[in-house]
């Protein structure tokens, strides 16, 4: 579990990665590889292609340190976002689900305790309200999308729903989400 | 083309969501790159379902291996020679720092040092070195040189942190310039953050330094403490 007090310092490890300090990137990586790959395995289902998703994702790391900035979220939420989205870039070439390996396969198909957790995070607070006021499907498929990284389609598949019934619920869950984050 | 505010939100929340694909997720990363309402947008969902990272439990940290193939990756250093040592003095430029380090050490302008340091490391921006420093090898003194720093504006001080990777910061005081050298005796606290590897960071701050315990201007140099 991230410890709230770290977040600044985090914000101070990427300065030092964004000043070139390999040193410092390298205990960045130390720290933060094994939530890394937990973010990527989810949504990749495979071990191997988890593995080269870290490596992707802490080489964009590196080249965009730079960039960072507090506007883009907690310093440890945007580097495990682009591992997010370097697993989802990977999906393209992913594996059907009947290949998925069996360890991987028990932590894909669970979500994580994501409303426990929101609602003790002082900062996610706003988050959890909101969630909360979701319709059930429109939670249920937003959590499976973000933590499993699946497309509509296969949303429809694993929820045995329409595809356009599966991506209004996404597409209403979205908006009032937004709605009720701005207000 | 330019997208409408209501097809920019849409957008935005799927692609961070994921189910922006193909085509479609590089088209809008092309609109994300010509538009900075687009990245406002884009941010916006980051920062908020980036909350939801946290719930996910951490998986064991991966075989060196990986940590090998990105810096081969980044800076083409062979893993073969890759050795503990080889991998600290990896750059000419770390080197320099390093030895440069050592040697402001033993050169001082006064008296006998009580031993050679263990770790060093050079404070740095953009290859610019400021401040040199070397951890004891009984982990009690920090010897604080100052290099190529100039003095703060009217107002401002230097603060020198420990940044622990799980805690605080830790403040090891204010660091001036014009004092070339200067040796901390750190108390319990200090030498227990300063045990592993650190990132040691000098913040700009008011004068006399930071009121809440904490960084609050900005980080102007940092650098990993290293065994020497």
């Amino acid at each position: 579990m991230v410890r709230k007090s770290a977040g600044g310092n985090e914000a101070i490890w990427i300065s030092a990665v964004a000043r070139g300090d390999r040193l410092a990137f390298q205990q960045l990586y130390n720290q933060t590889c094994g939530r890394m790959m937990a973010v990527c395995l989810r949504i990749l289902g495979d071990r191997e292609q988890a593995e080269d998703a870290v490596q992707e994702a802490f080489i964009r790391i590196w080249h965009g340190a730079r960039d960072y900035h507090s506007d883009r979220g907690a310093p440890l939420a945007w580097m495990l976002t682009i591992g997010r989205y370097a697993a989802i870039d990977m999906c393209r070439v992913r594996r059907s689900h009947s290949d998925i390996d069996e360890h991987a396969d028990e932590l894909v198909a669970t979500l994580p305790d994501m409303e426990n957790w929101l609602a003790a995070e002082h900062e996610a607070r706003a988050l959890a309200l909101c969630l909360d006021q979701l319709d059930g499907h429109q939670r249920e498929s937003i959590a499976m999308a973000f933590y499993q990284g699946l497309s509509h389609e296969q949303l429809a598949r694993q929820l045995g729903h329409p595809l356009g019934t599966v991506k209004s619920w996404v597409r209403r869950g979205l908006g009032a989400l937004k709605r009720c984050l701005s207000s | 083309m330019k997208l409408r505010d209501e097809v920019v939100e849409k957008l935005a929340a799927e692609y961070v969501l994921g189910t922006l694909r193909g085509q479609a997720r590089a088209r809008f990363q092309q609109h994300m790159r010509e538009s900075a309402r687009v990245r406002q947008e884009v941010w916006f969902w980051e920062a908020q379902l980036g909350f939801m990272l946290s719930a996910v439990p951490s998986a064991k940290p991966l075989p060196a291996r990986h940590w090998q193939r990105i810096e081969q990756r980044l800076w083409g250093v062979a893993p073969a020679n890759a050795g503990r040592w080889w991998r600290w003095w990896g750059t000419a430029a770390t080197a320099v720092s390093l030895l440069l380090a050592v040697v402001l050490w033993w050169s001082p302008p006064q008296q006998q040092q009580a031993s050679a340091p263990a770790f060093a490391t050079i404070l740095q921006d953009e290859g610019l070195q400021h401040w040199s420093l070397g951890l004891s090898a009984d982990g009690r003194q920090l010897r604080i040189t100052s290099l190529n720093a100039k003095a703060a504006d009217a107002g401002l001080d230097y603060e020198l942190w420990i940044v622990p990777a799980d805690s605080a910061p830790l403040s090891l005081g204010t660091i001036q310039p014009s004092q070339s050298v200067r040796t901390v005796q750190l108390t319990a606290e200090q030498m227990a953050a300063l045990q592993s590897q650190q990132l040691l960071a000098v913040s700009l701050e008011p004068a006399g330094g930071s009121t809440t315990g904490v960084p609050t201007g900005p980080v102007l140099y940092t650098g990993v403490l290293v065994p020497i």
